[in-house]
């Protein structure tokens, strides 16, 4: 038996898209919330903890966004088995909520009617917040609590969810939840019915009261001014050039402001983890478990969460770009250059989101209604380039256009450009055949436009940011280490030829060099100190030769022939198929024996390498090109291979997805490779 | 066919699907629902005035349908200046 303090009441928060229920769940709950995924679904479910002194704990589960139970979308479908107790978010029963909290948007009343009056018909306990009456008030007047209380048969409470009016009072009402004493009528157009004379009845009690003779009267200039304004926005935003222009300049100002603004924590992230691993050094000395410290683990996550500015960055501005309500009017201009290829505007956001990482691009694609156009989403979204694509692009367009700023940015381009471009090519083949059929004609709600709420942007940014970061804890840092042991064992003692030629060299250089004049024996000095850097880089290619990553490497290295690749490079290409980013420091360790792919002079032995026939060099013209042209193109993150297989519903679809991907890419980089040779 | 500016009364649309004709309503669509239209064209950009009752007046929640979705959809053009 429990006690009313140690008691947890489960509810569900329910309502509309665009009423504020994540705001309001940020509100309540701040950082104590957990994201997970509701059982065997995509649908995301948040659930977070309030409570007070005294009373029950109230554990809030956030529901999708819906406009009616009885649609045949998976989100009604969850939140129908969710209040039917058939199911339930990670952590929490599976069994029917305690009470459900309605959020209501008070500026639009009767349509939000319509999922009240399909709760009320199931006898649960409910709840009725009735969100944003500061903007009703502004626009006019807000409907009569009391009146809809009534009509309703259960509690309303007025709140405002952006600024916490109202909230200790609606947790007071979840927790005194009670069956409602009105039920709805049961058919739709009967329920319809129900709606306008409920709505009806709240907004003429309202006028009734009302003191003020010229209230309504201002409400209704301010709601006319407000609508002419937002008129004129919607007219330049779905404009078929203007909204093009504003779509191109809005993305433009989102990818560039990911880059610069990440720029300094990227930065700081790598002075950390570097410095972390010098000191771990520094304090074990030379030995297999520094190296494995510093090595494999601290460098495997350092070169993982390096990204996690940009992918925080990215998420916060794209809820800030949602909560302005422009993102609704940019998936209509999207809508417009994406249908040619059998796509629609509701594949827009889940494609702009996989440009931060493919996974949660995937899992958005559950908006999309058509199921074949959902198939031909998820089997394109990895074209999109995502944030593990970044280190790989940043060495290559370094290696291409040293000292040239202007062209790598171009090149950086041109790799989201190909990518996007594959991706609309390949979903036109897909329509054409495995995923044949006209998409569903667009139609959605265009939230009006407003301020965005900073906080709900960095919570979204934080929320996605810990799943990152969960990720890289686990199955990134599991790769890094794997990779490690592979690059580090077995260990081979005996010294290159090569290298021992060098050294022999370098002695060589310096013997008798006391007798010479200041100049000459300056001279020989830095003859003598470049042979022996080029002899450890020799030694350090001739071990990562013997290890198992290099045996490896001389395996596959026949596959990647055609593409200009030698064996360094493949053993480069073969592991980042644990994950793209580990490309970089593979080269770096193939290259100098260190794991720093930034360092101007690592950059510098990258573009030096040679092939084992010590003359012609690693890094061509045409290799670089084929290799962007590979990693823009290729299917290299076994996640995301999860993922779809999931989200799609069988694996075949994730082999079809590897297979095209890589197949393109192998064919695209063996192209570029023989023409620019 | 109606032009930007004018209102109008939602009618039945057969010529919509069982699903797209169920979410249109749920979404504020329903026939017998009064209609600001803003934009005609790609995509037809509509103010719902009510959904059925006497309007809110305050809602401005509006709609956006691509070109197909607006073609089969029926309307009823309302008298200038008549309060929905």
């Amino acid at each position: 038996m429990s006690d009313a303090t140690t008691r947890v009441l489960h509810v569900c928060l329910l309502g509309n898209p665009n009423t504020g229920k994540t705001t309001l769940l940020n509100r309540l709950c701040g950082l104590r919330h957990k994201t997970g995924n509701f059982p065997g679904t995509t649908q995301e479910a948040r659930v977070g903890t309030v409570g007070n002194s005294g009373l029950p704990a109230v554990r809030i589960t956030d529901l999708p966004g819906i406009y009616s139970l009885e649609l045949a979308s998976s989100e009604s479908e969850v939140c129908r088995e969710v209040l039917s107790g058939r199911t339930s978010a990670p952590g929490t029963d599976a069994r029917e909520p305690d009470a459900v909290c309605i959020v209501v948007d008070a500026t639009n009343l009767e349509r939000n009617l319509l999922i009240v009056g399909e709760v009320l018909r199931r006898r649960l306990p409910t709840v009725v917040a009735l969100n944003m009456v500061d903007l009703a008030r502004k626009l006019g007047t807000p409907p009569d609590e009391a009146t809809l209380s009534e009509q309703l048969g259960a509690r309303v409470v007025p709140i405002c969810a952006r600024s916490g009016d109202g909230l200790p009072a609606l947790v007071q009402a979840l927790q005194h939840a009670s069956i409602p004493t009105q039920t709805p009528p049961g058919t739709q157009a009967g329920l319809e019915a129900w709606t306008t004379s409920v709505a009806t009845a709240a907004t003429l009690a309202a006028q009734r009261k009302a003191h003020a003779g010229d209230t309504g009267a201002q409400g209704k200039a301010k709601a006319k001014s407000r609508m002419a304004l937002t008129d004129a926005i919607d007219r330049v935003a779905t404009h078929p050039l203007g909204g093009l222009a504003m779509f191109v300049g809005v993305m433009f100002a989102l990818f560039y402001a990911i880059f610069a603004l990440a720029q300094i924590p990227m930065g700081l992230i790598e002075a950390i983890f570097g410095w972390s691993a010098e000191r771990v050094q520094k304090l074990l000395g030379d030995g297999l478990l520094a190296d494995f410290i510093a090595g494999g683990v601290l460098g495997g996550l350092g070169g993982t969460l390096v990204f996690l500015p940009q992918i925080m960055l990215l998420f916060f501005l794209i809820s800030l770009l949602e909560d302005t309500g422009y993102l609704a009017r940019a998936a209509f201009v999207a809508d417009r250059f994406m249908r040619p290829f059998g796509l629609s505007g509701y594949a827009f956001v889940p494609l702009l989101s996989s440009h931060a990482c493919a996974l949660p691009g995937i899992m958005a694609t559950r908006t999309i209604p058509d199921r074949k156009e959902r198939l031909a989403a998820i089997l394109v979204a990895p074209f999109m380039s995502c944030s593990a694509r970044i280190p790989v692009y940043v060495l290559l367009t370094a290696l291409l256009f040293p000292g040239k700023p202007g062209q790598q940015a171009l090149a950086f381009l041109g790799c989201y450009a190909l990518g996007a471009a594959a991706g609309l090519l390949s979903s036109l083949v897909a329509r054409r055949t495995i995923a044949r059929g006209a998409s569903r004609e667009l139609a959605m709600e265009l939230p009006t436009y407003k301020r965005p709420s900073v906080r709900t942007a960095m919570l979204s940014a934080w929320d996605r940011g810990l799943l990152f970061v969960k990720k890289a804890g686990t199955i990134i840092l599991a790769i890094s280490m794997v990779l490690w042991w592979l690059s580090s064992f077995p260990k081979q003692h005996a010294p290159s030829p090569a290298a021992a030629e060098a050294r022999e060299r370098a002695a060589m250089v310096l013997a008798g060099a006391d007798a010479l004049p200041t100049a000459e024996r300056e001279a020989a000095q830095q003859q003598h100190d470049a042979l022996q850097e080029q002899a450890e880089h020799l030694e350090a290619s001739h071990h990562a030769a013997q290890t198992f990553a290099g045996r490896i490497g001389r395996f596959v290295q026949p596959v990647f022939e055609p593409l200009g690749y030698d064996w360094r490079l493949s053993i480069g290409v073969m592991t980042s198929f644990a994950a793209r980013e580990v490309f970089a420091s593979t080269m770096a360790v193939v290259a100098t024996g260190k794991d720093d792919a930034e360092d101007e002079g690592v950059l510098r032995a990258i573009k030096e390498l040679r092939r084992d026939d010590g003359v012609t060099l690693v890094f061509t013209t045409a290799t670089a090109w084929s290799l962007l042209v590979y990693y823009v193109l290729a299917m290299q993150c076994l996640p995301t291979l999860a993922v779809t297989a999931r989200e799609s519903g069988h694996w075949k679809w994730a082999v079809l997805q590897l297979v095209w991907m890589c197949g393109l890419a192998y064919l695209g980089a063996m192209v570029v490779y023989w023409v620019a040779r | 066919m109606v032009a930007p500016g004018q209102q109008a009364s939602i009618l039945e649309s057969p010529a919509l699907s069982g699903e797209e004709a169920n979410s249109l309503r749920a979404m504020g669509l329903r026939p017998g629902a009064a209609v600001r239209v803003v934009r005609v064209g790609q995509p037809t950009i509509l103010e719902i005035l009510s959904c059925g009752g006497p309007a809110c007046g305050q809602c401005g929640c509006r709609m956006g349908l691509a070109r197909g979705v607006a073609e089969r959809v029926l309307v009823q053009p309302l008298p200038t200046g008549v309060e929905p």
